[in-house]
């Protein structure tokens, strides 16, 4: 395979080109309800490159090995266009050209596991759900994927990633009456098979939740102070701050880039987050980039300072910050842009409880259900949460969407937890999916919630 | 395609091969530069094969192993995934004008970019964003009972935005045609003065308040509907609208159709992702619920006849019923007209979190990004932090009035939607 993609290399005339050929194997089942609706797996691959020329820089996706030179061709003549219009020059900072072959260690390989077994594995945990007399319907899904990375360069890199992404994810509808309410779950991770297994409690604890759901009251609308928990707090981390760590997001956004100067104080001496892709054991993991760039940890926030940012060569050189190995594509049909690799708010010494305590009377809300950020304006729903008394949570809620500033939060946001998980399931849509973008976070206390309510 | 429909057909009781290729240029313009210029030339290969009552599907970008790519589909069918019934079987299709050969590189799309920066440019003190777009594609569905459709279509989409300082939030519209089209000089004024007269930031109060959704804040609650009428919430009966045909469930004032056979607008099909013929549906006609939306295999388990309705959103992904072609009929009032009849209240520019909460039940809550504060008619300032939460169901039938033009947004070409009564919240 390299020999093949150093002879496509030699069709561009440039001052720097990369290319990236993955093999992709695709894993699909999905249950509607008790239907089987889709079992699939499939072979298949594609082509990145990427050229720099005249201080241009232009990015082709292809499928067809022979369409090769006629990609290159558009490479050269986008960045030809770019250097012409009045695009700003790009520089890539140095990195080592790595030549290196990295393949993950799994816990149970799902490659050679029969597709009838990974179906009967979805079918147990769908049956779970569906053995309630309250659930209407599910949508369960089992998927994985194995990509084999391929990635060369003018400057000498050859680099070749495998990774392994498994899931079984899903949502639980339970009706009651005209009442509908469904809770999602998800299992998975890119450390191999087993970690889809013996979840059983888990699915149960879900089921049960969305069947509290259809006895919950609505949230009623205001400004609450609230305990997130760690799926809540994970996903604020990773919209409302996280995309602004990334250079790409920001760097022609003046008003923006200079909030977030490295050294600005933007949260509360308690918040302190990092983004570190090269954590064993969780989603995110992986070893080099889709640059060739080695992943690093990176401290983002210290003790509420700004200390770092994510970085592709270009933006790098750009911002004159190191590198740090996060320029990530969602698959072979995609250039890759800056990501998260696995973000999360560091730990701190509190208990759970401890925080409910000191919230007294307020909301403690739980699970995510989908956010979005806008620069500095955030919104993001909650599967379910609770009315807190006395640091006792009591009613069941439902019906919650929060809304905030991504700056007042950081200072609002006045205890951390000891107790950080991070998310198995991922998915940031930034332009590309990533199903591998992992984040997390302990639980955490913030004043002046703006809370949706009818 | 036909040779792998033949290699396929000799092991299988039926075969729906679907082919497509598409060439993308892009042009990009951040903070009134030009940022990138990119080119996608993607390709792919599905096919659906049946046998004993069973179905088994894969797929493959890159046709060069055709025997591997049968071998994978009928080793799907071990799973027992039901056939979705009979293969349609091969009509005439109404000719469809599609594609306009585009002109010129991209070059073009950087001038077209540089038009729309610099008339904002000159007329803001906003950062500046716009975009340009244009895609050729070829899709192509073979059946064994004889079906051979195809389709050739060209489209363009171009956007201009200029964004509130220190965010992204921004006053936005979005353009699309079958090949480049100027951007609409009405709409650059919109852009224009609409961010002018809201630069203020100003504070409101949460309660009852008249909302003017913009369009892409009015899809957030058109996605309800969209899940309500899709066929496999009817057929698990959790769609709200389950045995509500012919029922008033929405205002008079909204009509929701989907239109794949309207060829004015870019993108139109005659055939669906499977080859069944389309045509086009009213989903609601003033108010009125008219019809669900299905593909081959929920036509399949309801008893019914497809809609024409199984797309797909990659060839990695077998036919979901899906409305590629909704559009929302136009009401009779210009914008301007409508912030009179509103007085005050608030007009919800973008909506965050559109996908989050409870779609199923009708159930919204999503931040407006921005919304503006309209007094006496007119938008006096921006407001920070403010959501707007209610049930479609109740909150559709408070429709106050409909803009008589419908724009691009996500989803489908809707007009802005004035709705009285409406649950807001903000910071105080």
């Amino acid at each position: 395979m390299f020999e093949r993609l150093d002879r496509m290399l030699g069709l561009v005339r440039a001052d720097y080109a990369d290319l990236r050929c993955e093999l992709a194997r695709e894993t699909s089942i999905d249950f509607s309800g008790r239907e089987l609706t889709g079992l699939s797996a499939s072979s298949t691959d594609g082509f990145v490159w990427r050229v720099l020329k005249n201080g241009a820089w232009s990015q082709v996706s292809f499928t067809k090995p022979e369409d090769a030179e006629r990609a290159a061709r558009s490479a050269v003549e986008n960045a030809e266009l770019l250097a012409r219009g009045g695009a700003r020059p790009v520089r890539l900072a140095p990195s080592p050209a790595v030549r290196d072959e990295y393949r993950p260690k799994l816990n149970e390989d799902p490659r050679p596991v029969p597709t009838e077994a990974k179906l009967e594995l979805l079918r147990r945990y769908n049956d779970i759900a569906l053995a309630n007399p309250k659930v209407a319907t599910t949508q369960t899904g089992y998927w994985d994927m194995t990509r084999d990375k391929y990635f060369v360069s003018t400057d000498g890199a050859r680099l070749r990633e495998e990774l392994v992404t498994v899931r079984i994810s899903g949502e639980i509808v339970t009706k009651e009456g005209n009442l509908t309410q469904r809770v999602r779950f998800g299992f998975g991770g890119s450390d191999g098979l087993a970690r889809l297994r013996n979840r059983e409690a888990e699915m149960a604890d879900r089921v049960r939740i969305c069947v509290d759901l259809l006895k919950a009251e609505p949230v009623r609308a205001g400004e609450y102070r609230a305990v997130l928990d760690q799926s809540l707090a994970g996903v604020f981390t990773h919209e409302a701050f996280g995309h602004f760590s990334e250079a790409d997001i920001i760097e022609d956004n003046p008003t923006m880039r200079e909030k977030m100067k490295i050294g600005a104080k933007l949260g509360s001496d308690v918040l302190s987050i990092t983004d570190d892709p090269t954590r064993p054991d969780q989603l995110g993991f992986y070893r080099y980039d889709d640059e060739g760039v080695a992943a690093r940890r990176v401290a983002l926030m210290t003790d509420g300072v700004l200390t770092g940012r994510l970085h592709s060569r270009r933006t790098a050189a750009e911002y004159g910050e190191p590198i740090s190995g996060h320029c990530v594509a969602q698959d072979y049909r995609f250039a890759p842009i800056i990501r998260m690799g696995c973000i999360f708010i560091e730990p701190r010494d509190k208990t759970k409880d401890e925080l409910l305590d000191r919230l007294g009377d307020g909301l403690y809300l739980c699970n995510h259900m989908g956010g979005a950020t806008i620069g500095e304006n955030f919104t993001f729903g909650a599967q379910f949460g609770y009315e807190v008394k006395g640091g006792k949570p009591g009613r069941m809620l439902r019906d919650i969407n929060i809304s905030g500033n991504l700056y007042a939060t950081m200072k609002n946001l006045t205890a951390v937890a000891n107790d950080l998980t991070l998310r198995e399931v991922g998915g940031c849509g930034k332009g590309q999916m990533n199903f591998r973008s992992c984040n997390g976070a302990p639980h955490v206390l913030v004043e002046n919630v703006v809370v949706g309510g009818r | 395609m036909e040779h792998l429909l033949e290699i396929a057909r000799k092991q299988a009781d039926a075969v729906t091969v679907f082919g497509t290729s598409y060439t993308v240029d892009s042009v990009r313009f951040d903070n009134a530069r030009l940022k990138a210029v990119d080119t996608h030339l993607n390709s792919g290969t599905a096919i659906t094969v049946a046998k004993d009552g069973k179905q088994g599907f894969a797929y493959t970008r890159n046709l060069i192993d055709r025997e591997g790519l049968v071998r994978d589909a009928l080793a799907a069918l071990a799973g027992g995934v039901e056939a979705a019934g009979d293969l349609p079987r091969p009509v005439e299709l109404p000719t469809l004008d599609t594609a306009v050969e585009h002109v010129g590189g991209s070059s073009v799309l950087v001038d077209e970019c540089r038009r729309i920066v610099e008339y904002l440019s000159s007329q803001t003190k906003g950062q500046v964003n716009a975009a340009a777009t244009r895609t050729t594609s070829d899709q192509r569905v073979l059946t064994s009972s004889g079906v051979d459709a195809r389709s050739l279509s060209t489209s363009y989409g171009s956007y201009g935005a200029v964004l509130y300082p220190g965010t992204q939030a921004n006053v936005f519209r979005g353009f699309s045609a079958k090949s480049l089209t100027p951007f609409p000089e009405e709409d650059l004024r919109f852009v224009a003065e609409t961010y002018n007269a809201s630069q203020k930031e100003v504070k409101a109060s949460s309660g009852r308040s008249k909302v003017l959704f913009l369009p892409y804040t009015a899809y957030a609650l058109i996605w309800r509907l969209i899940e309500a009428t899709h066929a496999r919430n009817v057929y698990e009966k959790v769609s709200p609208l389950v045995d509500r045909i012919g029922e008033q469930v929405l205002s008079d004032k909204l009509t929701l159709r989907d239109e794949p056979l309207n060829d004015s607008l870019p993108g139109a099909r005659a055939f669906d992702d499977e080859g069944t013929p389309c045509r086009n549906l009213t989903l609601f006609e003033r108010g009125t619920l008219k019809a669900f939306y299905n593909n081959r295999f929920y036509a399949h388990k309801l008893g019914v006849k497809p809609t024409g309705h199984g797309w797909r959103g990659d060839v990695t992904a077998q036919p979901e019923a899906s409305l590629g072609h909704l559009t929302m009929a136009p009401g009779e009032h210009a914008f301007e007209q409508m912030l009179k009849l509103m007085g005050r209240g608030v007009i919800g520019v973008m909506a965050l979190g559109a996908h989050s909460g409870n779609r199923l039940s009708g159930e919204y809550s999503i931040g407006l990004a921005p919304g503006l504060l309209v007094e006496d008619g007119r938008i006096v300032g921006v407001i920070k932090d403010s959501l707007a939460t209610g049930n479609v169901y109740e909150d559709l039938k408070k429709v106050m009035d409909v803009e008589n033009r419908v724009h691009d947004a996500p989803m489908g070409y809707f007009p802005s939607l004035l709705l009285d009564d409406i649950s807001f919240t903000t910071r105080s």
